[in-house]
């Protein structure tokens, strides 16, 4: 990804000048002609607007060189204008009208008061500030002004909300950013400092554990009194989290390595320590990463004392917490049968089918474990899941309660139980083989081809030929003539002279190289 | 009257402006909420798995990977020797040779002891005819399989690959990539630990390898790479991988996974017709379509992501193969757009439609022209006297920032996560990059993406009337005529 740095930038920044070019467009400047012409009187001169005075309405017949010198007559403030009417009217008594010229071109009042207005608004110029008499007035009109605030004793730097708030943004991403890069240096830091304590803690608490494991006697640890112990492992240091974490990690580590009397004195010392008190604890823990090491902890220890509460979680919905605690109850229970796991309700993944198959596999040699409870399951992953383990363990005497099964089962199923009778090859069962051959499910035919090569019979054979006849699709065909070639070389050396396809011709000498034999 | 438009286009421009900064702000912190989630997450997981069953395990999946190579006579043997040695039980390497002009094959024979075999190859997706099917008499390497085939790109050698393919999951790689040891066991995971939804595809992290150590096809000491666009690199696909995609995971909108290092079910790739060759995206192309293909079925899938390094790779240091790349990938990114445009804001295609398409339509794929836009307008402001030279700095500052604060949170990811980077050197030069890259290779990333647009409009690479109308359905690939897809 990329940081869309002009995009963001470039718009941002419009926006805030269009928001500009918007705000306090409609607002009057002046509240009424009155307080315009007074404003015009103690401003002065302003940009681009002149006056001059006029007979607009040709009243009075004007002296010639007073009517030249009007018409020439401009002057840039509305103060002489104004004064200049008056000494007309005095001398000549003749009421002259005062036109308004914004860049020499005449214009109405309104559209004055209009322009300066404008002005003002933009800030193009500055209200003049004029002396006591006046006061009120341009406080007034600067209080309308958005732009040039002249109130004097006002922070200017405030009273700019917009400012404000981009100086505020910039101030917390500056914060954000740099926040970030300290704490990645602190972060770095403590992470060198904690792999140093790792080593060191490492260095305290294997040498103890070896000399106990190796210089002592499961009864001489647990005759061990608590003093004596804390000479292995202090009081001060198991009072640390971190020291704790490490011891049992190191216990857990030696554990699984470790066989018969050693995995007492571990067992021993573990609970000597209280550590299996601290696994307990963590079970209820509203943490399910926590619970799971405390599963995982439980597990290496052989913790039967936990079993109960083990239990309350092979039903959790959290996959991590029910496929741990599943596994515990496995390798724990001497007495447990697989009636827990029959009756899951949720669906198993091969992850987890995984992982007990491992466990299952190691018990079955010394527990009753009633595999075949599995296939009465309700949900179906855990049926198939018991056909694996029928084909994975070698459970033959189990061939032929499948076989009755299978009859009243779904596809998916059928696949799994044809495997399990491929692999254990008892060449029997064969009804089944054939029934899937005429499926139209081409996964399971292709499925009941592969294991009719190994364990079929002649009806198999004939199939077999039939379905060739009917020209299946490439991989299918594959499948079925590397079966008959199995099943028959009879047969399938007829079929491919007789063959005129190919395809079959392809497939036959792919079938014959040596090198091909596991492709 | 024109006056009037000319501002008021400015005054939309602003506005739209304003909408896309305030969602880069916004998708920036979003990400980095998302992938803080995620990663957190798959950490926790990961400390419970035991990826040594999965070796040995009758029940994990197989795996085929096939590795397309042209021209690599110089590391060819080197890197199928390292692919062959993964710990792995059931997997298969096919090496695809895509009419190589130097010696990659002769190399890879007398090397494995190869000889022509009779294999019965079936194009179930159609490639470039393949010249001959080579298998090993030496038992060590009866794992490898060398396909040799006239050249047709790296999609079409992909597909002739997956057509010798016979395992469950493809892992789509390139030759040259560097994979650790476990890659497979802890990419396969997702694969298996999904219940309720098929998980069609993994995409894994792309390390970068220059200036590392490596030993024995694994690399064992990290350093930043010397150049600044090394280092700009290494913070990119921070951001990328472990940003960007864990985000995107967590919401199951992930719509490309590196074409360097992927994995698929190869059921759904054949089904929806394998890669595409005329788009130079073939990889991000691969996953729409497949996404497209669950969604138009209804059936509920995931496309998972693994951050964990598996995966190395050396990255192009020189600006001219740089650029060479930047501007491929934005061709990319737009011809599959293209190809998939009934997605776009579709509800029938669920996150994919509503979410990463419009995302990537915007923020990825106009990105380097939204970029030109603003600069043009910046000068337009300027030019007219409308600018603010204060709210231009200020804003600068702002954004400036803002690259810096992501540039550092996927930094800290790293070191949070791995802490390949142990030396406190490297990550003080990476911060100094991360304070440079707006400045000085943005704009130029932004100029090759640009260039990029230019080729796509000149029809470059492109396959001009079949991306312009894109498919209607996932499938539509399967029904182009073969000898139109190779001319």
């Amino acid at each position: 990804m990329k940081v869309k740095n002009a995009v963001a930038l470039v718009s941002l920044l419009f926006l805030i000048i269009k928001t500009d070019i918007v705000l306090g467009q409609d607002e009057p400047v002046f509240a009424d002609s009155v307080s315009f012409a007074n404003f015009l009187k103690s401003q002065g001169k302003i940009p681009g607007l002149q006056f001059r005075l006029v007979d607009s309405s040709k009243a009075y017949i004007l002296d010639s060189a007073l009517n030249r010198s009007l018409q020439s007559g401009i002057v840039r403030d509305f103060a002489t204008a104004l004064r200049l009417k008056d000494s007309v009217l005095r001398s000549y008594e003749y009421d002259l009208e005062i036109q308004y010229l914004i860049y020499s071109d005449p214009n109405t009042f309104k559209a004055t008061q209009e322009y300066v207005s404008n002005l003002l608004r933009n800030g193009d110029i500055e209200p003049t500030v004029a002396g006591d008499s006046n006061g009120k007035d341009l406080i007034s009109l600067a209080s309308r002004n958005k732009y040039s605030p002249f109130l004097k004793g006002t922070y200017a730097y405030f009273s700019e909300i917009k400012i404000f708030a981009v100086s505020l943004v910039i101030l917390l991403f500056f914060i954000f950013a740099f926040s970030m890069i300290l704490f990645m240096l602190i972060f770095k830091a403590r992470r060198n400092q904690k792999e140093k304590l790792l080593v060191l803690y490492d260095e305290q608490i294997v040498a103890p554990l070896s000399e106990i494991l190796f210089e002592k006697t499961l009864e001489e640890l647990e005759s061990l009194s608590d003093e004596e112990l804390n000479g292995y492992f202090p009081a001060k240091q198991l009072k640390k989290p971190f020291y704790v974490q490490v011891l049992v990690e190191r216990i857990l580590a030696l554990n699984k390595t470790m066989k018969g009397d050693f995995k007492l004195m571990l067992k021993a010392l573990y609970k000597r320590l209280d550590l299996d008190k601290s696994s307990l604890k963590k079970l209820k823990s509203s943490k399910w990463d926590t619970v799971v090491t405390g599963l995982v902890e439980v597990n290496e220890m052989d913790l039967t004392e936990a079993i109960y509460a083990v239990k309350q979680h092979i039903n959790s919905p959290n996959f991590y917490v029910r496929s741990q605690a599943v596994a515990t109850i496995l390798t724990l229970s001497d007495s447990v049968d697989l009636s827990f796991l029959r009756d899951q309700t949720f669906p198993l993944s091969r992850w987890q089918q995984m992982n007990y198959l491992r466990i299952i596999k190691f018990l079955h040699t010394t527990r009753e474990l009633h595999i075949e409870m599995l296939f009465d399951s309700r949900n179906q992953s855990i049926r198939l899941f018991g056909y694996k383990l029928v084909r994975v363990i070698g459970r033959v005497d189990l061939l032929e309660t499948l076989e009755e099964k299978s009859g009243s089962v779904t596809e998916e199923e059928k696949i799994e139980i044809i495997k399990t009778f491929e692999y254990l090859g008892v060449p029997a069962h064969t009804e089944l083989i054939n029934g899937s051959l005429k499926s139209e499910n081409i996964a399971l035919v292709s499925v009941a081809a592969k294991a009719a090569g190994a364990i079929g019979d002649a009806t198999s054979a004939k199939i077999i030929c039939e379905l060739l006849n009917k020209a299946p699709e490439f991989r299918l065909k594959m499948v079925l003539l590397n079966s008959l070639q199995n099943l028959d070389a009879a047969v399938y050396n007829q079929f491919i002279n007789e063959s005129e396809n190919p395809e079959v011709m392809r497939i036959s000498m792919h079938l014959s190289d040596s090198l091909l034999q596991d492709v | 009257m024109y006056s009037f438009l000319f501002y008021l286009i400015l005054e939309i421009l602003g506005f739209i402006f304003l909408v896309l900064s305030f969602s880069v702000i916004v998708l920036y912190m979003l990400i980095m909420i998302l992938s803080a989630m995620e990663m957190r997450d798959h950490r926790r997981k990961n400390r419970f798995a035991d990826y040594q069953d999965i070796i040995t395990s009758p029940l994990a999946p197989g795996v085929s990977i096939l590795a397309p190579a042209y021209n690599e006579g110089e590391s060819i043997v080197q890197n199928v020797k390292s692919l062959l040695s993964l710990h792995y039980g059931k997997f298969e390497v096919i090496v695809i040779n895509d009419g190589s002009k130097d010696e990659t094959l002769t190399k890879l024979i007398n090397a494995f002891e190869l000889q022509l075999t009779d294999f019965a190859y079936h194009e179930e997706i159609e490639a470039k005819p393949v010249r001959g099917i080579y298998k090993s008499k030496n038992r060590s390497y009866n794992r490898l399989v060398v396909i040799d085939k006239e050249n047709g790109g790296k999609a079409d050698a992909l597909n002739a690959g997956i057509n010798v393919s016979s395992k469950e999951i493809l892992a789509c790689i390139d030759v040259d990539c560097i994979l650790s040891h476990e890659s497979i066991t802890r990419m396969v995971r997702p694969f298996m630990e999904e219940t309720n939804r098929k998980v069609i595809a993994v995409g894994g992290v792309i390390g970068i390898a220059n200036n590392c150590d490596v030993v024995d096809g694994t690399v064992t000491n990290y350093r930043v790479p010397t150049t600044l666009l090394g280092k700009f690199q290494v913070i990119e696909y921070c951001r990328a991988f472990l940003m960007g995609r864990m985000a995107w995971t967590r919401i199951n909108g992930l719509m490309l996974i590196s074409g360097a290092f992927g994995f698929f079910k190869r059921d759904l790739v054949v089904e929806v017709g394998g890669y595409f060759p005329k788009t130079v995206g073939e990889d991000m192309e691969l996953v729409v379509r497949m996404r497209r293909h669950m969604e138009e079925r209804n059936i509920p899938y995931r496309v998972s992501f693994v951050p964990d390094p598996l995966c190395w790779t050396e990255v192009p240091e020189s600006e001219e193969i740089l650029s060479r790349q930047r501007n491929r990938w934005i061709r990319g990114t737009i011809e599959t757009l293209q190809l998939h445009k009934v997605t776009a804001l579709n509800p029938n295609y669920g996150v994919m439609g509503l979410v990463s398409y419009p995302y990537w339509s915007v923020f990825e794929k106009m990105a380097p022209v939204l970029e030109l836009l603003g600069v043009l307008y910046t000068i337009t402001l300027i030019i007219i006297g409308d600018f603010s030279a204060f709210y231009f700095i200020a804003l600068f500052i702002v954004l400036y920032l803002l690259s810096i604060l992501v540039s550092s949170f996927s930094i800290l990811y790293e070191q949070v996560s791995y802490n390949n980077y142990k030396d406190k050197k490297d990550l003080n030069k990476l911060i100094v990059t991360a304070f440079l890259e707006p400045l000085v290779i943005h704009p130029k990333i932004v100029l090759w993406g640009l260039k990029g647009h230019w080729d796509f409009i000149k029809g470059k690479g492109g396959w001009g009337h079949m991306i312009r109308t894109g498919f209607k359905k996932s499938e539509d690939k399967k029904n182009i005529e073969p000898n139109t897809l190779n001319s």
